[in-house]
């Protein structure tokens, strides 16, 4: 789906996932068996194009898709994403994502009938300041994903055919302050699908690299369920590189 | 008049800028330094550009989307190679989508090829910091590398534009007689200021093939292991080293800090050179041989023999 989705879960910033990331994604992102193809329109910037059709992930996975009984059931997915330089310091990134797949039964709490299927959106938008010749020491980060997921609830059960719609997001800024350290803070927002109502959540992270090989990170998740009870997590993440040099996320 | 004929001449029409525009080699370098020497040699015949600024650490360039737009578009790539560029250009010579610069094809070029490496590890543990298993890739700090740095891309050129090849080699022979000049001048100069055998610290392991050329002995660095941020106990020891060694100079590259540099050099009595160490790391080196006399200037004023 969106960008995070195309980010290996070292690779963010973060220990966890965004609640809604996980809740429509799973917690591994949107991954399965498939054929991808890209093509990069041939105009003055950057503006990329991507289709996949991909089995439906395994029920256990998480996620608003699920693999069926239905031998056909495939997920189809379109991305276009482009980049701008307002200036040598600070770009804008930004993507629109739409898939269709069998739903999944876990994720519509059971009222997903065989048939049933899933339509999710996602849009992003990132807005990064980094002077190249500082680029060591200071640089920002804000980036901000929403998703939208309505559900085609085939009738069953005694139950008619039925729409249900669900959504959420999240935002965090990332802010390098000195060569070895970061400091960000996260909101998230998601929707339940049954009775429209919400969990929020914030993070907040301090992260210490002693080299390029090396990454520790202290940080602090809050949960506000919907029955507003609070929830309290905090993790240490540890990240190790060994073997070569390898290429930097971006 | 039918839509066919009326077609043709619109269709050739638009070929025309196409056709014109495809005379001029689309050169795309990792460094503002390959960019200048890929100038020298292609002159009016090429349009080279560099994916990174002179002022940028090549370690850490962005793989920003932009630059896979300018690298759709090129004819020939050239890249200082031996894994100076691991983090950022695989990643973007694969999102170019353009097959005709990838590795081993005739439009990519490794600068390094006809380079005689130095400081080529006989182990490599990560325990050593970021070194290079094939060797120190600074080599573009020894102003006479320009010459196998050319050569190497003159055969990209030949091989991407054979109908202008003798334009190239005509050019190419020029550059090296200039620059075989230039660099005789440079080593007379750096021998009035006495580098032969002079002392310095520099901030990375970015200087021992400039060290190598004008006989300067790089006795150790602000960073205590390459690609780690010094230390407070590194300093210390550091500052030690140099006032036992009678260090006179500090090489920083423009994109580090230098207030940690400052500081030393204050406590040591040496001088900090905000060497620019490429094309564009500051306002007057804007091409291969200005670089080396701008260089060298900074030298003689940190030495306080003129400029």
């Amino acid at each position: 789906m969106a960008k995070r989705q195309h980010t290996h879960a070292g690779e963010t910033p973060f220990a966890d996932r965004p609640l809604a990331a996980e809740r429509f994604f799973g917690e591994e992102g949107l991954s399965s068996t498939g054929l991808s193809a890209g093509y990069l329109i041939p105009v003055p910037f950057y503006l990329n194009l991507e289709a996949e059709v991909t089995a439906p992930p395994p029920a256990d996975q998480g996620g608003v898709f699920a693999s069926t009984d239905q031998h056909n059931a495939l997920v189809y997915l379109g991305r276009v994403s482009t980049f701008v330089d307002l200036t040598d310091a600070t770009n804008v990134n930004a993507s629109a994502t739409f898939a269709d797949g069998p739903a999944s039964l876990a994720a519509t709490g059971g009222t997903a009938a065989p048939g049933s299927r899933a339509t999710a959106g996602a849009g992003e938008l990132t807005v990064r300041w980094k002077n190249p010749t500082r680029a060591i020491y200071r640089s920002f980060t804000w980036q901000t994903e929403g998703y939208l997921v309505r559900y085609e609830l085939a009738a069953a059960y005694g139950a008619p055919a039925a729409h249900q719609s669900v959504s959420g997001m999240f935002s965090y800024v990332d802010y390098q302050f000195a060569r070895r350290t970061h400091v960000g803070l996260r909101f998230d927002l998601a929707e339940r699908i049954q009775g429209g109502v919400h969990d929020t959540g914030e993070l907040a992270f301090v992260t210490f690299t002693p080299s390029e090989f090396m990454l520790m990170s202290l940080q602090a998740r809050h949960v506000r369920t919907a029955e507003g009870t609070d929830e309290w997590n905090e993790f240490f993440k540890l990240t190790f590189n060994i073997g070569p040099h390898g290429a930097h996320p971006f | 008049m039918t839509w066919n004929r009326m077609l043709v001449p619109i269709v050739l029409a638009l070929m025309v800028p196409v056709l014109a525009a495809g005379k001029t080699v689309q050169v795309v370098t990792t460094t503002t330094d390959l960019a200048a020497i890929a100038s020298e040699i292609g002159g009016d015949k090429v349009n080279a550009t560099s994916l990174a600024r002179g002022d940028q650490d090549f370690h850490f360039v962005d793989a920003k989307p932009s630059l896979m737009v300018k690298l759709r578009r090129a004819d020939l790539f050239v890249e200082i190679g031996k894994e100076l560029e691991v983090g950022w250009v695989p990643n973007l010579l694969t999102g170019s989508r353009n097959p005709e610069i990838q590795p081993n094809t005739p439009g990519f070029v490794d600068a390094s090829q006809y380079i005689h490496m130095l400081e080529v590890p006989s182990s490599v543990s990560r325990a050593a910091g970021d070194i290079h298993p094939q060797g120190n890739p600074h080599y573009y700090t020894d102003p006479a590398n320009g010459i196998p740095m050319g050569q190497a891309i003159l055969e990209g050129l030949e091989r991407v534009d054979p109908a202008d090849r003798a334009y190239f080699e005509g050019r190419f022979a020029d550059f090296k007689t200039r620059l075989t000049a230039a660099v005789a001048r440079w080593k007379a100069r750096a021998a009035q200021l006495g580098l032969s055998g002079m002392k310095i610290v520099t901030y990375h392991r970015s200087w021992p093939y400039f060290a190598q050329a004008f006989g300067v002995q790089v006795v150790d660095f602000i960073e205590p292991k390459p690609g780690i941020p010094p230390t407070p106990s590194h300093l210390v020891e550091l500052e030690e080293k140099m006032r036992s060694e009678a260090v006179k100079l500090i090489f920083v590259e423009p994109y580090f800090d230098p207030r940690m540099p400052e500081k030393v050099a204050h406590e040591t009595g040496a001088k900090v050179v905000l060497m620019p160490a490429s094309v564009g790391g500051d306002k007057e080196a804007t091409d291969w041989f200005k670089l080396f006399d701008r260089e060298l200037s900074l030298v003689a004023q940190a030495l306080g023999k003129g400029a």
